[in-house]
């Protein structure tokens, strides 16, 4: 009988589970729908319908990104494509995208997050995870076998984990220890302090990407790496990406 | 040889000190510009000096009876030729005549290195004033003795600025004329500050004019700049005044004049002029045309091109020449017409400015580099100018005759793999504007999370193995530990392995099967034998009794095994006759000494 309920339970599970991802998927065919009708504010309203179901999709990502530059919003725009980015590096839509709105906010690509962010966080920890086992079943296969292409084997998977470690880390530090945002309106001033009666230190354009270094009271204190500046903005013009 | 040089050299020296020696052919002339003047006009004097001397002495002027002369400047000339220095040296003078009549000016005198040189007199006619008016600075002519009266109350110093226009539009060109009139001796050069020109674009009109002129009938020295000034914007504007500061003499009216020579001492002037009032006009937005970028004058304008036959894809350059009258400086660039054959590049300017006659005029170069994008006969782009001309007041156009040019096909192409040859074009590919790529409409909702390393699923793989490698390293080890240490292994396990048999028994009991003695005899022989690390098959009780003893195992325990072992082989022996209940009696001792007996057979 205990039987008879589980394989109920995960049949219904799993029904439910496809309803759901249908349900989501018409969505997405209808916003893309609206798109092309040019009805942007319908379309994007529903992709971050979609989006607020907890979906984490590279090409919903892109999509958001498309429909927001249509809207001249090009903060939030150059937000959602880090976000397809950095599920999708290598792909070539989200590239172009991406460079052609670093070019429009008058920004660079830092030559390191290129080479780093050739491979996504996800790519590199599969990577790393498949070498970690591979070290562990070839130091088993060595208690059996003793020969010499073992050792070398050894060798080779042992420094390609050590090499993809570090990338791992340094993706991990240079995308995510410190979170990333884009700046939303057309142009802010970045205070001295956590307040509107410190001084102004310098002004943000729209879609600056800026890294959050901490936060307070509703302030995120900001850092523009190219520029070396740091200096405080309200939380609510910033879009972490 | 060396005599040869010798002698020319020396042939040279005497000829050069020859040449010093016929030096200093001086001469001296004087001349007036006109003999016969009425007493309201002026004679120009000139004296001119020249000699092969480069430090010729200024000529001494004669008593000048009836005049009133002032130095006007002089030029110099020096020129030499083979190591021959010759100088002309001109002096001009005005001579204002005090009274009519006629008057003999005597010989101008020049004396250099002990020799005096003189010129001839001259005479000249003073009549009476002409009723004619005064030409010189728009003032009209006096009589004499109203004249002498004026010059007597008039100021000795002042300066003036004048425009030649009160109203303008944007960008034409006004003259700002400054006078600095005296007729006293300036101690110092002055110090002059022009005038403040906001809201204008000031060109220096060079050069100059230093000349006598009259103002209200009295002679004055007169010092004029002229300044060309080019409105930026419409609107009401003031020119500031202009300012200068010098260092005159000083004379007091009440000293005799012959005093007032000695007498006479400097003093600091400084003297400024009215601010002027000017309106601009904006340009007229009626008929505009859509070439026009600001230029405001008289122009015309010049187009060359350097090649008559290109490649596609090879550079033409375009020279458009904007000639004329106004702001040179700021002609707009001509507009190019027609372009679709062509991809045009950047401009480079150049401007040539002349201001000759007071006037700012020139040419303006535009050479702008043009591109053909397809072969054949095609004509050159339309090169269209517009400016606003001031005579007429209205807008013009100037566009370039057409022009044809022959442009050959562009790079051929090697032949492909097949072996045939293309001939084609090359055409760039023209970017209109950049924009976003397209959504992805047919892209999947796949989703993804952001660390897949959180996924429970990748913390159970890169666990397993690592727990798989542990797991293999202990069963080795392990493995390997019980190859060195079997005795003491079996030992350990002796009573757990008896202990097992004894419930294996149990449960056949239990289950009716009264045959269990075999088992209880594997039981115990199994325990004792593992415990003397013996085979348990071939076991004795002689052979256990004998080892108990070696041992020092106390004599209970070894009455026990005695007894139980010989039921055990009795029952094995003669089954028939054993009941069931002595059979549980014997696995419950079985179970209970045996127990005990891991206590105490210490080995």
């Amino acid at each position: 009988m205990k039987k008879i309920i589980l394989i109920i339970f995960l049949l219904f599970s799993f029904t439910a589970g496809l309803v759901y991802c249908d349900t989501l998927s018409s969505h997405f065919d209808k916003a893309n729908t609206l798109f092309e009708e040019k009805d942007y504010i319908k379309a994007l309203d529903l992709y971050l319908k979609i989006y607020e179901q907890g979906f984490y999709s590279k090409d919903l990502f892109y999509n958001i990104s498309n429909t927001h530059y249509r809207l001249g919003n090009i903060g939030q725009s150059l937000r959602y494509i880090e976000k397809a980015y950095r599920i999708s590096p290598r792909d070539s839509d989200i590239r172009f995208n991406r460079k052609l709105l670093y070019t429009n906010t008058g920004q660079t690509e830092n030559v390191w997050e290129s080479i780093i962010g050739f491979l996504s966080i996800n790519e590199l920890s599969i990577i790393c995870l498949v070498l970690v086992s591979l070290i562990f079943i070839f130091l088993i296969i060595s208690k059996f076998i003793t020969k010499r292409w073992l050792y070398w084997v050894k060798f080779g998977v042992i420094s390609l984990t050590i090499i993809f470690s570090v990338w791992l880390y340094a993706s991990y530090l240079i995308f995510y220890k410190n979170p990333y945002g884009v700046v939303l309106p057309q142009e802010i001033n970045a205070y001295s302090g956590p307040s509107l009666e410190q001084t102004i230190s310098f002004t943000v354009p729209a879609g600056q990407k800026i890294v959050i270094l901490g936060k307070s009271n509703g302030w995120l204190d900001i850092g523009v790496k190219k520029d070396r500046l740091r200096g405080w903005i309200q939380e609510q013009e910033i879009g972490i990406i | 040889m060396k005599k040869i040089l010798y002698i020319f050299s020396i042939i040279l020296l005497l000829l050069s000190c020859m040449s010093y020696l016929y030096a200093d052919n001086v001469s001296i002339s004087a001349d007036v510009n006109n003999n016969v003047i009425s007493v309201d006009d002026n004679v120009v004097l000139t004296v001119t000096v020249s000699g092969d001397a480069k430090n010729l002495p200024e000529p001494e002027l004669p008593q000048l009876n009836g005049f009133t002369a002032y130095s006007s400047g002089r030029s110099q000339n020096i020129s030499i030729i083979n190591g021959r220095v010759s100088s002309s040296l001109v002096y001009n003078y005005v001579l204002s005549p005090r009274t009519a009549g006629t008057y003999k000016i005597g010989s101008v005198v020049l004396k250099y290195k002990g020799n005096e040189y003189k010129t001839d007199s001259i005479i000249i006619t003073v009549n009476p004033a002409s009723p004619a008016p005064q030409t010189q600075i728009g003032t009209t002519a006096q009589p004499s003795q109203v004249k002498r009266a004026q010059q007597k109350s008039a100021k000795n110093i002042f300066i003036t600025t004048h425009i030649d226009k009160k109203t303008a539009y944007v960008n034409e060109p006004i003259t700002l004329t400054f006078r600095f009139y005296s007729r006293v001796n300036i101690l110092s050069r002055p110090a002059y500050s022009p005038p403040v020109t906001t809201g204008f674009w000031a060109e220096d009109l060079p050069p100059q004019k230093d000349y006598v002129g009259t103002y209200n009938g009295v002679n004055y020295k007169i010092i004029e700049i002229k300044t060309a000034l080019f409105p930026t914007a419409p609107g009401a504007y003031t020119i500031s005044p202009a300012q200068l500061q010098c260092n005159v003499e000083d004379f007091s009216s009440d000293i005799d004049d012959f005093f007032a020579s000695f007498f006479s001492r400097g003093k600091t002037v400084t003297l400024e002029s009215k601010p002027i009032n000017v309106k601009i006009k904006p340009l007229p937005n009626q008929n505009k045309p859509d070439s026009f970028s600001g230029s405001v004058g008289a122009y015309n304008m010049s187009v060359e091109h350097d090649r008559d036959i290109v490649q596609a894809g090879e550079a033409i350059n375009l020279i458009v020449k904007v000639k004329g009258t106004g702001n040179i400086k700021s002609i707009g660039e001509p507009v190019l017409k027609n372009t679709s054959n062509y991809k045009q590049y950047d401009t480079i300017t150049s401007h040539n400015i002349s201001k000759q006659g007071f006037k700012v005029s020139g040419s303006k170069t535009f050479k702008i580099v043009i591109v053909p994008k397809v072969s054949g006969n095609i004509e050159l782009p339309d090169v269209v100018f517009s400016y606003f001309d001031i005579k007429s007041k209205k807008y013009k156009t100037i566009t370039s005759i057409q022009k044809k040019i022959t442009v050959a096909p562009g790079q051929i192409q090697q032949s492909d793999k097949t072996g045939l040859a293309q001939t084609a074009l090359t055409r760039d590919v023209k970017v209109i504007a950049s924009d976003i790529r397209y959504i992805k409409k047919a892209g999947k909702l796949k989703s993804s999370k952001l660390f897949i390393y959180k996924n429970l699923w990748f913390i159970l793989i890169l666990l397993f193995f690592p727990a798989l490698y542990f797991a293999v390293i202990g069963a080795v080890f392990y493995n390997e530990h019980i190859r060195r240490h079997g005795e003491l292994y079996r030992r350990k396990k002796a009573l757990k392995n008896s202990l097992n048999k004894i419930e294996l028994a149990v449960k056949k009991l239990k289950k009716g099967d009264k045959n269990v003695q075999q088992v209880l005899f594997h039981a115990l022989s199994g325990y004792l034998g593992h415990k003397f690390n013996l085979s348990p098959s071939g076991l004795t009780l002689k052979t256990v009794i004998e080892i108990l003893e070696d041992i020092g195992t106390e004599q209970i325990v070894l009455g026990q095994i005695k007894e139980i072992w010989e039921e055990l082989d009795f029952m094995r022996f003669a089954p028939s006759q054993i009941t069931e209940q002595k059979v549980k009696e014997l696995t419950q001792k079985l179970k209970k000494n045996i127990t005990q007996w891991e206590k105490k057979i210490k080995i």
